[in-house]
């Protein structure tokens, strides 16, 4: 039994005839938040696809185990029910869905996957109000259709506080950063931080120190061509920001 | 075709002597005619001629036109023949040529009931068409919304058999407003004519909920004979399996400065196949109109099919139009972003679905009612 909370073991990934993942292993234990930084095209948004269950890739070897649990063939909302969450880079509109609907619905679904009991209406509006009051979110947003008109920074928003409301264990965040002002970065970085505790942890992908100033990793991990080239600490990421990518290649 | 075959049909001409040679005359029209089939433009989606041969040598019966939660001033009523000026009672066959369902009900229907909205009322009148029989029915139903009037339908067309042939013409007032919410889930063969005739300022607006088992057929042709009307129809069509709907809106502007909004979204599954044919119709004269058609179509199926033909006759400069046709599967992208929330692929489509829907017709209840329970 693994005392990680995520092991990713010499991962293979292929996007129709690419690889894009070249053996990529990575650990990461309870309570700590990781950075993975790397150059564009580097693989980072194709590793939280796979993380997250999407098929449009196939891996041809490796796995990954998750809680204990070999999520390699599992579908996204089995993933998700587990405790996976994925905060998107570009999050879709729905149109005619109102916030409030779909994160009841998000949070039932949640629920009943993991035999807990679903929250009344009442219980569940007050559950809401206390997340969104975090970010300070208000309620017309909440009756706002998912998505649909959010500026860059409201998605992002609104990608955190659906974190906040199904509470899971093991974050992705998918450059979260990109398309904040600093404002907006603060709130989102101070709400992660207040989530943090010894049951959970953050897998945080940017291209900015600014974010990982903030949010203080324990371990920075470069990815460079489907491989971890360098794991260290955040001085890692303070010789990305002054040098680049170039000596990892 | 002959009037042999129609034999049974004619007889309800003979068995009423109003108007008996003019309607003799529209009856040999539609026997020269015949019903539509594929070859005739408007219909070539919908071959009626093949799907109603086996109605041909049946008799006529009469359906059931129930009108509930009627304000004690507004009335509903049987109409002899007699009742109605010849004008009012051939007033159809002038803005239809060769159109053979409304000949067929105009020359042999025997039924003709009359809603008159005088008086404006805020709870939605009910208006119910049953018709449970295997033989064709020929009903038709007048409303009349006098001036300055408001008023609200919900609307059901259940027709569980037969062939049910519905003519609805709907006479609305100047400075009045009449909201349809219509539920279409007959199980038989349906063709239903709405001709609206729409007077200075007056607002007709339909929201039409189209679940049909089997093939059924609405048109609705908007009369803008009024300066500053408008008519908006919005139709969410969702055919059982093997099932056809098809659907035609035509907006004639005969007057200035008038709007139209027609669409279409269809959530098509299995064999289903919907059709939506609309047509802008711009009078050379006619200025300062806006008019806009659209359609999306959702095929969760490779067998299911949208047709979509968006048509403009713009004989002015002083128009605004747009036009716009979807039709495709649904967006993956959207469905993994809500399977990573924990919803199966199922929930995410029909949360996908129900969101189209909301944002199309609203939340009204009465609509919400009938929509299959995935989509409520």
């Amino acid at each position: 039994m693994s005392v990680n909370l995520l092991e990713i073991d010499d991962l293979h990934v292929k996007a129709g005839e690419k690889e894009i993942l070249k053996g990529l292993s990575l650990s990461i234990p309870f309570n700590e938040i990781h950075a993975i930084m790397g150059p564009n095209g580097a693989g980072k948004s194709v590793l939280s696809n796979v993380l997250s269950g999407k098929e449009d890739y196939k891996i041809t070897s490796g796995k990954i185990i998750f809680k204990n649990e070999n999520i390699t063939e599992l579908q996204p909302n089995e993933i998700s029910n587990l405790g996976l969450f994925m905060a998107f880079q570009y999050p879709v509109e729905i149109p005619g869905v109102t916030l409030m609907n779909f994160l009841k619905t998000i949070h039932e679904a949640n629920r009943k996957a993991n035999g807990l009991e679903v929250l009344g209406p009442s219980d569940f509006l007050k559950y809401v109000r206390e997340k969104a009051g975090i970010l300070g979110i208000n309620d017309e947003v909440l009756k706002r259709q998912l998505n649909v008109g959010f500026s860059g920074g409201e998605k992002k928003r609104n990608e955190t506080l659906q974190l906040l409301v199904l509470d899971p264990i093991l974050t992705i965040l998918d450059e979260t950063d990109s398309g904040l002002d600093v404002d907006a970065l603060d709130i989102v970085s101070d709400g992660i931080v207040g989530m943090k505790n010894e049951e959970n942890s953050f897998l945080v992908i940017t291209h900015y120190k600014k974010l990982l100033d903030k949010l203080r990793p324990s371990k920075v991990h470069i990815l460079v061509d489907g491989r971890i080239a360098e794991t260290g600490g955040p001085d890692l990421a303070e010789k990305i920001e002054n040098e680049g990518f170039e000596s990892f290649g | 075709m002959t009037s042999f075959e129609f034999n049974k049909i004619k007889e309800s001409i003979n068995s009423n002597l109003s108007y008996l040679d003019r309607r003799e005359e529209i009856f040999s029209n539609f026997i020269n005619n015949g019903f539509p089939n594929k070859r005739n433009e408007s219909w070539r989606y919908f071959d009626l001629a093949s799907k109603s041969k086996s109605y041909v040598k049946k008799n006529i019966s009469n359906s059931q036109i129930i009108v509930e939660n009627l304000h004690e001033n507004n009335n509903f009523y049987d109409c002899l023949e007699n009742n109605l000026s010849s004008e009012d009672y051939f007033k159809p066959c002038s803005y239809f040529k060769n159109e053979s369902v409304v000949d067929l009900n105009i020359a042999c229907g025997n039924q003709i009931k009359i809603l008159d909205i005088d008086y404006t009322q805020n709870d939605p009148i009910v208006v119910r068409i049953n018709y449970d029989d295997t033989n064709i029915s020929l009903p038709r139903l007048i409303i009349n919304v006098s001036d300055n009037v408001k008023a609200k339908i919900n609307y059901i067309n259940k027709a569980n058999d037969g062939f049910l042939n519905l003519l609805v013409e709907y006479n609305i007032g100047n400075k009045s407003e009449l909201n349809v919410s219509r539920i279409n889930s007959s199980q038989g063969l349906l063709v239903e004519t709405n001709l609206v005739f729409l007077l200075n300022q007056s607002t007709f607006e339909m929201k039409n909920l189209s679940l049909p088992i089997d093939s059924s057929r609405l048109q609705l042709f908007s009369n803008h004979i009024g300066e500053r009307s408008t008519c908006t129809s919005k139709t969410i069509s969702i055919p059982a399996e093997n099932s056809t709907d098809d659907i035609l809106v035509d907006n004639i502007f005969s007057e200035s400065n008038c709007e139209s909004v027609s669409g279409v979204r269809a959530i098509l599954d299995k064999d289903s196949v919907c059709t939506f044919q609309s047509m802008i119709d711009i009078h050379n004269s006619v200025l300062g109109s806006k008019a806009e058609q659209d359609c999306k179509g959702f095929l969760l199926s490779d067998r299911a099919v949208m047709n979509a033909k968006p048509q403009m006759k713009i004989f002015n400069d002083d128009v605004i139009c747009k036009h716009g046709a979807t039709i495709g599967s649904l967006n993956e992208d959207e469905i993994f972003y809500l399977r990573t929330r924990g919803l199966d692929r199922k929930k995410a489509i029909n949360l996908i679905l129900d969101g189209h829907i909301n944002s199309y017709i609203g939340h009204e209840a009465f609509l919400k009612e009938f929509l299959p329970e995935e989509y409520r």
